[in-house]
Protein backbone atom coordinates (compact mmCIF):
# COMPACT_ATOMS: atom_id res chain seq x y z
CA UNK A 1 0.00 0.00 0.00
CA UNK A 2 2.93 2.26 0.26
CA UNK A 3 3.92 1.55 -3.08
CA UNK A 4 3.24 4.72 -5.73
CA UNK A 5 2.59 2.34 -8.43
CA UNK A 6 -1.54 2.91 -8.72
CA UNK A 7 -1.72 -0.93 -9.67
CA UNK A 8 0.45 -2.40 -6.67
CA UNK A 9 -1.82 -0.39 -4.33
CA UNK A 10 -5.18 -1.96 -6.12
CA UNK A 11 -3.67 -5.29 -5.89
CA UNK A 12 -2.55 -4.73 -2.07
CA UNK A 13 -5.88 -3.33 -1.07
CA UNK A 14 -8.04 -6.31 -2.85
CA UNK A 15 -5.89 -8.54 -0.37
CA UNK A 16 -6.67 -6.42 2.31
CA UNK A 17 -10.27 -6.90 1.49
CA UNK A 18 -10.22 -10.04 1.07
CA UNK A 19 -8.16 -10.79 4.36
CA UNK A 20 -10.34 -8.41 6.66
CA UNK A 21 -13.77 -8.30 5.27
CA UNK A 22 -15.27 -10.40 7.52
CA UNK A 23 -14.01 -8.48 10.71
CA UNK A 24 -16.19 -5.57 9.94
CA UNK A 25 -14.65 -3.14 12.69
CA UNK A 26 -10.58 -4.31 11.38
CA UNK A 27 -11.89 -3.42 8.23
CA UNK A 28 -13.34 -0.32 8.95
CA UNK A 29 -10.19 0.80 10.40
CA UNK A 30 -7.77 -0.31 7.70
CA UNK A 31 -9.80 1.48 5.70
CA UNK A 32 -9.85 4.52 7.94
CA UNK A 33 -7.13 4.68 8.24
CA UNK A 34 -5.09 4.81 4.46
CA UNK A 35 -7.68 8.19 3.65
CA UNK A 36 -4.63 10.23 4.36
CA UNK A 37 -2.25 7.74 2.29
CA UNK A 38 -1.61 9.25 -1.22
CA UNK A 39 -3.78 6.34 -3.04
CA UNK A 40 -4.08 7.06 -6.80
CA UNK A 41 -5.76 6.43 -10.05
CA UNK A 42 -7.11 2.46 -10.45
CA UNK A 43 -6.50 2.04 -6.26
CA UNK A 44 -8.33 4.93 -5.50
CA UNK A 45 -11.26 3.90 -7.60
CA UNK A 46 -11.51 0.31 -5.57
CA UNK A 47 -10.37 1.96 -2.55
CA UNK A 48 -13.69 4.47 -3.13
CA UNK A 49 -16.03 1.27 -3.58
CA UNK A 50 -14.57 -0.44 -0.50
CA UNK A 51 -15.27 2.50 1.24
CA UNK A 52 -19.07 2.26 0.35
CA UNK A 53 -19.54 -1.22 2.00
CA UNK A 54 -17.56 -0.05 5.00
CA UNK A 55 -19.83 2.57 5.31
CA UNK A 56 -23.09 2.23 4.60
CA UNK A 57 -24.39 1.88 8.90
CA UNK A 58 -22.29 4.53 9.69
CA UNK A 59 -23.99 7.16 12.72
CA UNK A 60 -25.18 10.28 10.89
CA UNK A 61 -22.78 12.33 13.46
CA UNK A 62 -20.22 10.21 14.03
CA UNK A 63 -16.53 11.34 14.02
CA UNK A 64 -16.33 8.68 11.26
CA UNK A 65 -18.93 9.97 9.24
CA UNK A 66 -17.10 13.16 9.20
CA UNK A 67 -13.59 11.92 8.34
CA UNK A 68 -15.95 9.75 5.16
CA UNK A 69 -17.28 13.41 4.40
CA UNK A 70 -14.36 15.41 4.28
CA UNK A 71 -12.58 12.60 2.34
CA UNK A 72 -15.23 12.37 -0.33
CA UNK A 73 -15.52 16.56 -0.52
CA UNK A 74 -11.69 16.48 -0.94
CA UNK A 75 -11.65 13.72 -3.78
CA UNK A 76 -14.83 15.12 -5.87
CA UNK A 77 -12.05 17.39 -6.76
CA UNK A 78 -9.48 14.78 -7.96
CA UNK A 79 -7.27 15.83 -10.85
CA UNK A 80 -8.16 12.07 -12.56
CA UNK A 81 -11.42 11.93 -13.65
CA UNK A 82 -12.27 8.40 -13.04
CA UNK A 83 -11.45 9.49 -9.32
CA UNK A 84 -13.32 12.29 -9.27
CA UNK A 85 -16.76 10.37 -10.79
CA UNK A 86 -16.34 7.28 -8.74
CA UNK A 87 -16.28 9.87 -5.46
CA UNK A 88 -19.31 11.86 -7.03
CA UNK A 89 -21.14 8.48 -7.30
CA UNK A 90 -20.70 7.57 -3.86
CA UNK A 91 -21.46 10.94 -2.63
CA UNK A 92 -24.75 11.01 -4.14
CA UNK A 93 -25.18 7.50 -3.45
CA UNK A 94 -24.57 7.56 0.59
CA UNK A 95 -27.42 8.86 2.76
CA UNK A 96 -24.65 10.54 5.29
CA UNK A 97 -24.22 13.57 2.75
CA UNK A 98 -26.73 16.79 3.11
CA UNK A 99 -28.44 18.12 0.24
CA UNK A 100 -25.40 21.38 0.73
CA UNK A 101 -22.44 19.20 0.79
CA UNK A 102 -24.74 17.33 -2.23
CA UNK A 103 -24.91 20.67 -4.30
CA UNK A 104 -21.21 21.42 -4.56
CA UNK A 105 -20.87 17.29 -6.13
CA UNK A 106 -23.65 18.60 -8.79
CA UNK A 107 -21.70 21.12 -9.20
CA UNK A 108 -18.74 19.51 -10.14
CA UNK A 109 -20.28 17.51 -12.49
CA UNK B 1 -17.37 6.48 -28.40
CA UNK B 2 -15.42 9.42 -27.54
CA UNK B 3 -14.25 10.01 -24.02
CA UNK B 4 -16.99 13.02 -23.57
CA UNK B 5 -19.59 10.89 -24.21
CA UNK B 6 -18.60 8.34 -21.64
CA UNK B 7 -18.21 11.12 -19.00
CA UNK B 8 -21.42 12.40 -20.03
CA UNK B 9 -23.23 9.22 -19.51
CA UNK B 10 -21.50 8.88 -16.33
CA UNK B 11 -22.43 12.49 -14.89
CA UNK B 12 -26.05 11.61 -16.47
CA UNK B 13 -26.16 8.14 -14.68
CA UNK B 14 -25.15 9.97 -11.36
CA UNK B 15 -27.95 12.12 -11.55
CA UNK B 16 -30.61 9.37 -12.31
CA UNK B 17 -29.61 7.71 -9.44
CA UNK B 18 -29.27 10.47 -7.46
CA UNK B 19 -33.24 11.59 -7.91
CA UNK B 20 -34.65 8.22 -7.12
CA UNK B 21 -34.65 10.02 -3.75
CA UNK B 22 -37.19 12.81 -3.86
CA UNK B 23 -35.60 14.88 -1.45
CA UNK B 24 -32.70 15.25 -3.83
CA UNK B 25 -35.15 16.59 -6.61
CA UNK B 26 -33.85 20.22 -5.89
CA UNK B 27 -30.18 19.86 -6.84
CA UNK B 28 -30.73 18.94 -10.18
CA UNK B 29 -30.60 22.91 -11.71
CA UNK B 30 -29.34 22.84 -15.03
CA UNK B 31 -32.43 21.36 -16.59
CA UNK B 32 -31.67 23.22 -19.74
CA UNK B 33 -28.38 21.28 -20.73
CA UNK B 34 -29.88 17.56 -20.07
CA UNK B 35 -32.62 18.89 -22.24
CA UNK B 36 -30.32 19.46 -24.73
CA UNK B 37 -28.94 15.91 -24.36
CA UNK B 38 -32.57 14.71 -25.06
CA UNK B 39 -31.76 15.71 -28.70
CA UNK B 40 -28.49 13.83 -28.69
CA UNK B 41 -27.47 11.17 -31.52
CA UNK B 42 -26.78 9.11 -28.99
CA UNK B 43 -29.98 6.69 -28.48
CA UNK B 44 -28.07 5.52 -24.56
CA UNK B 45 -27.83 9.12 -23.56
CA UNK B 46 -30.80 10.27 -24.77
CA UNK B 47 -32.80 8.14 -23.42
CA UNK B 48 -31.29 8.50 -19.52
CA UNK B 49 -31.63 12.07 -20.39
CA UNK B 50 -35.54 11.28 -20.69
CA UNK B 51 -35.81 9.43 -17.58
CA UNK B 52 -34.12 12.11 -15.46
CA UNK B 53 -36.59 14.85 -17.32
CA UNK B 54 -39.54 12.69 -16.59
CA UNK B 55 -38.33 13.18 -12.88
CA UNK B 56 -37.97 17.00 -12.77
CA UNK B 57 -39.61 18.66 -15.73
CA UNK B 58 -42.37 21.13 -15.61
CA UNK B 59 -45.87 20.37 -16.45
CA UNK B 60 -45.73 22.47 -19.68
CA UNK B 61 -42.91 20.23 -21.30
CA UNK B 62 -44.31 17.39 -20.42
CA UNK B 63 -46.43 16.83 -23.79
CA UNK B 64 -42.79 17.56 -25.97
CA UNK B 65 -41.15 15.14 -23.74
CA UNK B 66 -43.57 12.24 -24.02
CA UNK B 67 -43.35 12.96 -27.52
CA UNK B 68 -40.08 13.05 -27.54
CA UNK B 69 -39.32 9.95 -26.05
CA UNK B 70 -42.24 7.87 -28.30
CA UNK B 71 -40.14 8.85 -31.13
CA UNK B 72 -37.14 6.87 -29.47
CA UNK B 73 -38.68 4.20 -27.54
CA UNK B 74 -38.07 2.10 -30.62
CA UNK B 75 -34.11 2.26 -30.52
CA UNK B 76 -34.05 2.05 -26.42
CA UNK B 77 -32.95 -0.58 -24.74
CA UNK B 78 -35.67 -2.51 -22.18
CA UNK B 79 -33.67 -1.37 -19.29
CA UNK B 80 -34.36 2.80 -20.22
CA UNK B 81 -37.97 1.25 -21.00
CA UNK B 82 -38.37 0.35 -17.81
CA UNK B 83 -36.59 3.12 -16.31
CA UNK B 84 -38.88 5.64 -17.89
CA UNK B 85 -42.20 3.59 -16.73
CA UNK B 86 -40.63 3.41 -13.62
CA UNK B 87 -40.62 7.35 -12.82
CA UNK B 88 -44.42 7.67 -14.41
CA UNK B 89 -45.59 6.92 -10.76
CA UNK B 90 -44.25 10.57 -9.84
CA UNK B 91 -45.06 12.14 -12.82
CA UNK B 92 -48.63 11.25 -11.58
CA UNK B 93 -48.02 12.18 -8.39
CA UNK B 94 -47.16 15.31 -9.11
CA UNK B 95 -49.19 16.58 -11.87
CA UNK B 96 -52.12 14.45 -11.91
CA UNK B 97 -53.87 16.35 -14.25
CA UNK B 98 -51.95 15.18 -17.27
CA UNK B 99 -52.94 11.38 -16.52
CA UNK B 100 -54.38 11.32 -20.12
CA UNK B 101 -51.37 11.92 -21.35
CA UNK B 102 -49.63 9.38 -19.52
CA UNK B 103 -52.52 7.09 -20.28
CA UNK B 104 -51.79 7.47 -24.21
CA UNK B 105 -48.36 7.04 -23.99
CA UNK B 106 -49.20 3.86 -21.72
CA UNK B 107 -51.89 2.36 -24.35
CA UNK B 108 -49.06 3.05 -26.86
CA UNK B 109 -46.43 1.46 -25.06
CA UNK B 110 -49.13 -1.65 -24.85
CA UNK B 111 -50.01 -1.98 -28.34
CA UNK B 112 -46.33 -1.37 -29.50
CA UNK B 113 -43.81 -3.45 -27.20
CA UNK B 114 -43.47 -7.42 -27.27
CA UNK B 115 -41.29 -7.60 -24.24
CA UNK B 116 -43.70 -8.79 -21.49
CA UNK B 117 -41.44 -7.09 -18.28
CA UNK B 118 -42.33 -3.90 -20.38
CA UNK B 119 -45.52 -4.47 -20.29
CA UNK B 120 -46.01 -5.42 -16.81
CA UNK B 121 -43.87 -2.29 -15.86
CA UNK B 122 -46.54 -0.55 -17.53
CA UNK B 123 -49.90 -2.02 -15.92
CA UNK B 124 -47.98 -1.53 -12.83
CA UNK B 125 -48.06 2.02 -13.41
CA UNK B 126 -51.76 1.58 -14.19
CA UNK B 127 -52.34 -0.01 -10.84
CA UNK B 128 -50.48 2.40 -9.42
CA UNK B 129 -53.13 5.09 -10.93
CA UNK B 130 -56.12 3.09 -10.35
CA UNK B 131 -55.30 2.86 -6.44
Amino acid sequence: LNSKDAYVQYHALMLVGDIKRKDVNAYRKILFSLMKQGIVGIAAVQYLRMLREATHDLDCGSPEAKDFINYLSREIRNKEDIVQIEACKLACESPLMSNKELLEVVKIL
Amino acid sequence: VGESTVKKYSVLKIFNSLLRNQFRKSLIVNVKEIEKVLNDSNTSLSSIAASILLRICSEGYLETLFARIEKTMSEMSNEYKKDVLRALPNVLKTYPKKYELINRFLLNIMRKEEACEIKSEAINVMNFEIS
